[in-house]
């Protein structure tokens, strides 16, 4: 019953938006404006994570830590309890803080973008499969979770729509974590730093920065 | 409209899909699938691909046509059929060549080679047994293994005596029923490789989670392609799906994402009978306003 209220309330505390609005990628495509080369310099690293062994009552317990751009995550695994997604997803990759910074959206190489409820002192709890990311056809999989997702960087949208950078294209997911649409790929290989400059959505492939204008814009940093 | 009278003109058509109709399958060719006196006749070559390392261990026919109107130099546009022995045949149910030879006269499209590519075999390893096909394998799975093997292998391979146009704009594929498919898929996948596809019966069904691309068109950014559909009223219902159904899940899914497509329905069965009469008209749509080389 608390999993079902928190993952019910982590919907509520979303965006305004996540009321279940569809939000096609014709919401944000602009006719005619694609991805083009830029310029610049890539951002500073945006996701770090790390896993630090914790002795506690006697317990050996495993936090892990997220940190993304300037603020920092902490979960703690309970025992046999919500286990690390290290252990079930591979290791985690990017990650994206909500709009109202309530929730966490935590990308892997494999599975789902897990979405944690997030408490203002950083504690990470409730972790859910929330994001079902569009996998290439043919891999192999074990099992749901297994499937290669290779998410690489995340981003967000001033409405809450998450983005994910993979090998298929950037992947758009509303609010509620629904898949709005795959954009088409900038170019062959894998994307990092993805991020927004005002109107534009913008990632790096190897030393190539490319851009697009959408009909939206990122959230301001704080 | 009255609810009542909205049921009583949607009535026929719910009714088809549900209970196919008895399939008439009573088309006749135009002239443009016969062979015409005083147009120039193009040439077919068969040669067998048994050397393949993406579907490794199989062994197919293959033909290529190659128009009269092909110069030598000028790369010439390229069309792919799958079960290509059916399409190449000139007293089948679509003629290709003779197809070809009437429509490229009349510049209703443009120089066009064809290559009809079979299914692959594995061939029999006793004597008495009989050869394993490879087709669904081939046709019906949802990924880019087919067009990989086109584009390493086939293409280039009729490359080397026949100058093709390399840029997608120039290329289309076709196939009939796991053919049509596959024909979608390559294009999907590969959309910087063919950008026309032409689909007969095509078994855009849960043969082999074949039935992932009505959803998956409405959530992926357009593509440069354009797509041709024919089916019939009498198609296929089974345990993988329902033919028209299907193909109007994707009619439907491409119009939402505003693609230049066409479905054209007849009252046929599974078979190429509608699709081989409409052919001439099918291709002149398909390759209407083809860009010139890069």
């Amino acid at each position: 019953m608390t999993r079902i209220f928190s993952a019910f309330a982590m919907i509520l505390f979303l965006s305004p938006l996540a009321s279940g609005q569809d939000m096609p990628l014709s919401q944000i495509l602009i006719d005619g404006e694609g991805w083009k080369k830029s310029s610049g310099k890539p951002p500073a690293f945006a996701f770090a994570y790390r896993v630090v062994e914790m002795r506690m009552m006697n317990q050996i317990l495993e936090r892990e830590t997220y940190t993304i751009g300037e603020r920092t995550f902490r979960h703690i695994k309970d025992q046999g309890k919500n286990t690390p997604e290290s252990s079930k997803h591979g290791v985690p990759t990017a990650g994206v803080v909500s709009l109202d910074g309530g929730t966490v959206f935590i990308g892997h190489e494999t599975g789902y973008i897990w979405a944690y409820q997030a408490k203002t002192d950083g504690t990470l709890s409730n972790g859910h499969p929330y994001c079902p990311v569009r996998v290439p056809r043919g891999e192999e999989k074990s099992g749901p979770d297994a499937e290669p997702s290779h998410v690489s960087s995340m981003t967000g949208d001033k409405d809450g729509r998450i983005y994910a950078a993979t090998p298929l294209g950037v992947q758009v997911f509303d609010p509620t974590g629904r898949l709005c649409g795959v954009l088409t790929p900038a170019a062959p290989g894998k994307a990092e730093y993805l991020t927004f400059e005002g109107e534009k959505l913008t990632l790096w492939i190897g030393d190539t920065k490319y851009e697009r204008k959408l009909n939206t814009s990122g959230v301001k940093s704080k | 409209m009255r609810p009542i009278l909205a049921i009583l003109a949607f009535a026929p058509l719910g009714l088809a899909l549900l209970h196919p109709a008895q399939a008439n399958d009573d088309y006749s060719f135009g002239p443009d699938s016969i062979a015409q006196d005083g147009i120039p006749k193009g040439k077919v070559t068969q040669f067998k691909w048994d050397s393949s390392k993406v579907f490794e261990g199989t062994t197919r026919d293959c033909w290529v046509y190659v128009p009269n109107q092909y110069d030598g130099k000028t790369p010439a546009c390229v069309m792919v059929f799958q079960d290509g022995g059916s399409y190449v045949n000139e007293k089948g149910q679509f003629r290709v060549p003779v197809v070809f030879d009437n429509l490229i006269h009349r510049k209703e499209m443009p120089i066009t080679v064809g290559i009809f590519l079979n299914p692959g075999d594995f061939p029999a390893k006793e004597k008495g047994a009989k050869a394993v096909s490879n087709r669904s394998y081939e046709y019906d799975t949802p990924t880019n293994r087919y067009a990989i093997f086109l584009e390493k292998e086939i293409l280039p391979e009729v490359g080397k005596t026949i100058q093709l146009r390399s840029d997608a704009a120039g290329r289309a594929i076709c196939g009939i029923s796991s053919g049509g498919i596959c024909a979608f898929t390559v294009a999907w996948e590969r959309p910087d490789l063919f950008s026309k596809i032409l689909s007969h019966v095509g078994s855009f069904t849960n043969i082999r989670g074949g039935d992932v691309y009505p959803g998956e068109i409405r959530k992926t950014e357009k593509r440069p392609i354009r797509i041709f559909l024919q089916d019939g009223l009498g198609d296929l219902d089974n345990l993988h799906g329902n033919w028209p159904l299907a193909n109007e899940s994707m009619a439907s899914s491409l119009k939402f994402m505003d693609y230049d497509y066409r479905l054209v329905f007849g009252d046929g069965g599974h078979n190429g009978k509608h699709g081989g009469v409409i052919l001439p008209d099918s291709l002149r749509w398909l390759w209407r306003n083809t860009p010139p080389a890069p």
